[in-house]
């Protein structure tokens, strides 16, 4: 389990989300979304504990003496990698890193990667599928996603979805991901968070959202983010 | 990774060093130009030390520039390499090659290789060492900020400008008030040892490394914060280290007279 604290963070003094509290359960799938600017991307990043939060903290449920970051997949939307090296390389590197033995990379085919190219003569949709590939090689216990799945051709994020699809029914990792696009992965999720500026607006589970308004998860989560945008709307116009 | 930072450590040694091409040029035309241009050597040897200074100043300033480039900050901070591993593997592959390259030049081209003793090598190790560790702060903050990059760089200078003459000018004082106690057990060779090492020590080695002492700690919080924050935060953590070096030097070229004697 994943305990976020009265998590407070942000990029400068200024913090994007203060006091945010809640559980991820072992093997759950959830998706955070919300409008854009709500600290989504930043409370993912908290997450990857590549941001220390300002305030609070983060239990992850397993042994506190390791490194959080050993266990943890990380894909984030801007695709942060090094573009210079070679597939092949770069692979190595991660490899290395995460201690993990070498080992073959079978959506680097189905996605017409040659492993000689450099990563910056891949398109944007074989980086991600790259990047997918190396971060589940290491058979993480918390994948997370940011958005750029979104940036990716129709061809290329079936391909993705298949392995996270495939990898969450082999190891059982617990998955977050940030999405704005909610009907493609409305099947795999079971929790959703509902973020907004001013914190948490909706921790439920998909079965009673779905159960308790009797609307498909899409439809919630679009009927909400249109009430966030009327109210701000009538907010200027007054 | 280490491989990564080794092959990166070359191929910024190879294209500074390449510069070394254009001294039989310059050398070649003075020749055609001058009545009585200066020998090669003369040449070899100032150029040789410009270029490992510059060597040892780019290799420092570009620890971090492949992560600017390829926009892999935030992937390297997701791999599980431990801090000090990290820092290790950043550092120490720019440190060997530049010790190398100036060790090599002291015992070659410098007119000092003759009187290069062993207490020596701290003098060429330490300079070197600071403004590695002063090029990895630097990374870890905000690379094109001048003034920090300015601030990192000063107690290096300070080491071999001002620092030896502090040293030697607090020894003498030392000297002059232990006196008392050494007339006493007659033990003179004794007392300047003692005197040598404690100016050393207070003057020259403390406030050369105080600046990145003080910095080094703010690499524990390293995340994905602004680099422009850390930067203010280190600069506000050199104020003192800096007045103190400043002081120093300050007070060294401004000493009466009087209290030399």
């Amino acid at each position: 389990m994943i305990k976020l604290d009265n998590v407070t963070c942000g990029y400068v003094k200024k913090p994007v989300q203060q006091g945010i509290t809640f559980e991820i359960e072992e093997g759950d799938v959830l998706m955070i979304t919300g409008p854009n600017g709500a600290g989504k991307s930043t409370l993912l990043k908290v997450l990857a504990s590549i941001l220390n939060p300002t305030a609070g903290t983060v239990v992850y449920g397993w042994p506190s003496a390791e490194d959080p970051r050993k266990f943890i997949g990380y894909l984030p939307d801007s695709l942060s990698i090094y573009r210079s090296m070679k597939v092949k390389d770069l692979s190595e590197l991660h490899w290395n890193a995460f201690g993990v033995k070498p080992q073959p990379l079978p959506l680097l085919a189905e996605a017409s990667i040659e492993k000689e190219s450099r990563v910056s003569e891949l398109s944007l949709g074989q980086r991600v599928i790259f990047h997918l590939s190396l971060i589940l090689s290491t058979h993480p216990r918390l994948i997370l996603i940011d958005e750029i799945l979104h940036s990716v051709d129709v061809h290329l994020r079936n391909l993705a979805l298949e392995a996270l699809v495939r990898t969450m029914a082999d190891e059982n990792p617990t998955v977050v991901m940030v999405n704005l696009n909610y009907t493609e992965i409305e099947h795999l999720v079971n929790r959703v968070v509902f973020l907004t500026r001013e914190g948490i607006l909706l921790n439920e589970t998909a079965e009673n959202l779905t159960n308790s308004r009797n609307m498909t998860l899409s439809d919630i989560l679009a009927e909400n983010m249109n009430s966030i945008y009327s109210k701000k709307r009538q907010e200027v116009s007054e | 990774m280490i491989k990564r930072e080794i092959l990166n450590t070359l191929r910024q040694t190879a294209l500074t060093l390449s510069f070394g091409l254009l001294l039989p040029v310059v050398y070649w035309i003075n020749e055609q130009r001058l009545v009585e241009n200066k020998p090669f050597g003369h040449y070899a040897e100032f150029g040789a030390m410009t270029l490992l200074v510059f060597l040892v100043l780019n290799l420092a300033y570009t620890m971090f520039a492949s992560e600017d480039k390829d926009g892999a900050g935030e992937y390297l901070k997701s791999l599980p390499i431990p801090k000090l591993r990290l820092l290790c593997m950043k550092i120490l592959p720019r440190l060997l090659v530049s010790l190398f390259f100036l060790f090599g030049y002291v015992f070659t081209v410098s007119p000092l290789a003759s009187r290069f003793t062993t207490g020596e090598y701290f003098v060429v190790f330490i300079p070197t060492l600071v403004v590695m560790l002063s090029g990895f702060l630097l990374g870890i903050s905000d690379r094109k900020n001048p003034f920090l990059a300015g601030l990192l760089l000063l107690p290096a200078f300070y080491w071999i400008l001002s620092g030896p003459l502090a040293a030697s000018i607090a020894g003498g004082i030392l000297m002059k008030h232990t006196n008392f106690i050494y007339e006493t057990t007659g033990s003179s060779i004794a007392q300047m040892r003692f005197c040598f090492d404690a100016s050393q020590l207070t003057m020259n080695l403390l406030p050369t490394l105080l600046p990145v002492a003080v910095l080094l700690p703010l690499y524990r919080k390293w995340d994905c914060s602004s680099g422009k924050l850390r930067s203010q935060e280190m600069l506000k953590r050199l104020i003192l280290p800096t007045a103190l070096i400043l002081t120093i030097t300050y007070i060294i070229f401004n000493i009466p007279a009087d209290w030399l004697r």
